[in-house]
């Protein structure tokens, strides 16, 4: 099961360069009440066998920024700037049809939605072997062969019975299963897996992320994890990027992202999990007001609005992603948590707070 | 049978609700075969108090509180709920208690009306019911949504132009407002973003205080219940596996599935993989006997098999009324070797009475823990 993985991906890249390099993406969708800035100058890189987990708020950006590394959003209307580089090769000047080669050979998605990602009209086996037949060079027996194997390898009991049962007669887990090995068929370099257990209980949903860890071993396959619960990827990516309005707020391996975290909005959103270990009735810290509006963002940083931590310099100059302590650590904040200035802001802010609340 | 004590049950006279022996089932086509989608189930609810319902998609939860609804009416059992039992009445008189107990359901935007305005929304119930005059009508939509966090500004607006989080706010608004001592919410934060399910989540606790209400609260998610919950259920297909507050539950489940629960739960900690806490269980909870294999360390093993395990749950059609067993043991390992034996449901015998004296909480088959 290993070897298809690597067959179709030789390719003119050196060992050294990264799977996917992204730099300075920006997708922007035109609507009649201004240009959306969904996603606002976007870079990272991503080595082969790696997991990168985004994490955000809904409309944070997550799920276009996939779309639109795979080239997948709507050509009308959207405006699509900046560098993708994949395999070494520059796929954002490709052609759809040029992209047909890329697609589920050599980088698929799964969708959030199990029930709906999957045509209910047609058999679980044609699904999964539609991408088979089109892209390697087998027969008809064989494909289904493969298909049957790869029902086997995401666990799903029966394989030759369920390759000839329609999506509606599977359970929820099992359909997303189905999902991952329709993703999987043609032994991708590149898995998207865009909130692909948000919609399963958490038994399933450990099942779901487990399977996938499987597969990312035995294929060297990298993953780009999006979901909006830090706990989902805190044991699963190797790196962990922030998004929030747009762009990367927080970019760091796991490890460092969670013991030195420096953006306030990675701390309001891992405070405002319920904890497990906490009594019951705790009251749960809130980000307070909603995500900004991408047609006419804030001056200054996007997130100061809402932040415990401002101060005037974030209402009007905007952060540049600045390099923080550890390797890789990378920051969008003037007053950074766990610093003097951190703290300062902060106490400032609770003591301005204080005496607004008195005189109140 | 397992899972269908009454044990847990507390006094009489004292509780909100109280349900007994509650049976739900569903035909399967016309094969005449049936879905026993909740068997024997029995709790109570003290006033002002959240009882939490867990356990996987499929496993009966909402299909419980639907039942207390009498929506549909339950197959079998007691519903009584503030002194009258429901399960016996019929049509008006039905209707009739109907506005004091309110649901949330889980998809906050497909539960509300997306033709009618929000604040006929929330004042549907009063207008049904004829409560009050229409100024105090207009003035108590207002102080409700007022209380939920909705901009009365934004009062004639229609639900498609509200967020998931502010959708999920005005069902809640919907619920108190014919003043409702019980409402039963139905996974009310699955669909939200956690940022946002944590402003609904203190919204409830907030609406609780100020309109003293009686909660049942079902989720998949076990953070989430306990930080709402006073006591928690955990059920597994159609039965109730464990009944326990939520610090006793959480320290020490009892019941191997609850262990199970807990052990899947991603923890936003990097240190902490899943299979890495199945491994140290020692710091979970007490081992309860000197001498031998602690019991909490067998279960914490079984729980991370459990995981691994990707048999999926067993079927619940061709009912199983009459045979003592646990629903859970198909799925955990530790039962294998009765599984294979020729006739397994035979040769089970019914758990020894010691076994409930060792935890404070009750649960149904203890089997696998003696």
């Amino acid at each position: 099961m290993t070897q298809p993985a690597s067959a179709p991906t030789v390719s003119t890249a050196g060992p050294s360069e990264p799977l996917l390099q992204v730099e300075d993406l920006r997708t922007h969708f035109e609507t009649p009440r201004g240009i959306v800035r969904a996603v606002d100058g976007v870079s990272f890189t991503l080595a082969r066998g790696k997991t990168l987990g985004v994490v955000g708020e809904s409309g944070s950006g997550k799920t276009v920024l996939s779309r639109s590394i795979m080239g997948l959003l709507p050509k009308r209307g959207t405006i699509r700037e900046g560098s993708v580089r994949f395999d070494g090769t520059e796929i954002t000047e490709l052609s759809p049809k040029e992209m047909r080669d890329f697609w589920g050979a050599r980088m698929s998605m799964i969708f959030q939605d199990p029930m709906t990602s999957l045509n209910p009209v047609m058999k679980i086996g044609k699904q999964i072997t539609e991408s088979i037949r089109q892209h390697l060079d087998v027969d008809k027996k064989y494909a289904n062969e493969l298909g049957e194997n790869l029902l086997r390898s995401v666990r799903i009991p029966e394989p030759e019975q369920r390759l000839k049962e329609y999506p509606h007669q599977l359970s929820g887990g099992m359909r997303q299963r189905v999902c991952i090995a329709v993703a999987l068929a043609c032994g991708p370099a590149l898995l998207f897996a865009d909130e692909p257990t948000t919609a399963l209980d958490v038994t399933v949903q450990a099942q779901v992320l487990d399977l996938m860890a499987t597969q990312q071993r035995e294929r060297f396959m990298a993953i780009v994890l999006i979901t909006h619960d830090l706990g989902v990827v805190a044991g699963r990516a190797d790196e962990i990027a922030v998004m929030y309005a747009g762009r990367i707020v927080e970019k760091a391996p796991t490890s460092v992202l969670f013991s030195d975290m420096k953006m306030p909005y990675t701390e309001a959103l891992l405070s405002s999990i319920p904890k497990i270990e906490h009594p019951s009735h705790t009251r749960l810290n809130t980000i307070p007001g909603r995500p900004p509006n991408l047609v006419t963002p804030p001056q200054g940083c996007k997130f100061a609005p809402r932040c415990t931590y401002v101060q005037p310099r974030c209402l009007e100059e905007d952060p540049p992603l600045m390099p923080g302590t550890q390797p890789g650590h990378e920051y969008r904040c003037w007053f950074p948590v766990g610093t003097p200035e951190g703290a300062e802001a902060l106490a400032r802010n609770r003591a301005d707070q204080a005496v607004t609340g008195g005189a109140a | 049978m397992a899972g269908s004590g009454t044990a847990h049950l507390r006094g009489d006279g004292d509780s909100l609700l109280r349900v007994e022996h509650l049976l739900v089932e569903f035909p399967v086509g016309r094969s005449g075969l049936k879905v026993n989608a909740v068997t024997d189930v029995s709790f109570d609810i003290l006033e002002g108090e959240t009882l939490g319902i867990v356990g996987e998609s499929g496993c009966g939860k909402s299909t419980t509180g639907r039942a207390v609804m009498q929506l549909p009416p339950p197959k079998g059992g007691r519903v009584v709920y503030d002194g009258v039992e429901l399960t016996s009445l019929k049509g008006e008189d039905l209707r009739a208690m109907r506005p004091r107990l309110q649901m949330i359901f889980q998809d906050p935007i497909s539960s509300l009306n997306p033709r009618r305005k929000v604040k006929d929304i929330v004042r549907e119930g009063l207008d049904i019911w004829n409560i009050g005059d229409k100024d105090s009508r207009d003035a108590k939509v207002l102080e409700v949504l007022e209380a939920v966090g909705i901009d009365p500004a934004n009062v004639e607006r229609r639900p498609h132009e509200f967020s998931g989080g502010q959708c999920q706010r005005i069902s809640i608004a919907r619920a108190v407002v014919t003043d409702p001592k019980l409402i039963i919410c139905d996974e009310p934060v699955s669909a939200l973003d956690v940022s946002v399910q944590a402003q609904i989540l203190n919204l409830l606790e907030d609406m609780k205080a100020r309109y003293g209400l009686t909660l049942v609260f079902i989720a998949h998610d076990l953070a989430v219940v306990k930080n709402v919950s006073d006591r928690v259920m955990v059920m597994y297909l159609g039965k109730v596996c464990e009944v326990a507050g939520p610090d006793t539950l959480y320290s020490q489940p009892a019941h191997p599935y609850s262990a199970a629960l807990l052990a899947a739960i991603p923890v936003p900690d990097p240190g902490s993989r899943p299979a890495a806490a199945a491994s140290a269980p020692a710091a979970r909870g007490p081992s309860r006997s000197a001498g031998r294999r602690s019991p909490s360390c067998a279960r914490w093993r079984q729980a991370s098999t459990w995981r691994a395990t990707s048999r999926s749950s067993p079927e619940r059609r061709s009912p199983s009324a009459g045979r003592p067993r646990c629903r859970s043991r198909r799925r955990s390992r530790r039962a294998r070797p009765r599984r294979q034996s020729p006739q397994p449901l035979r040769t089970w015998r019914p758990p020894s009475t010691d076994a409930k004296k060792s935890s404070t909480s009750s649960w149904a088959a203890s089997s696998t823990l003696t």
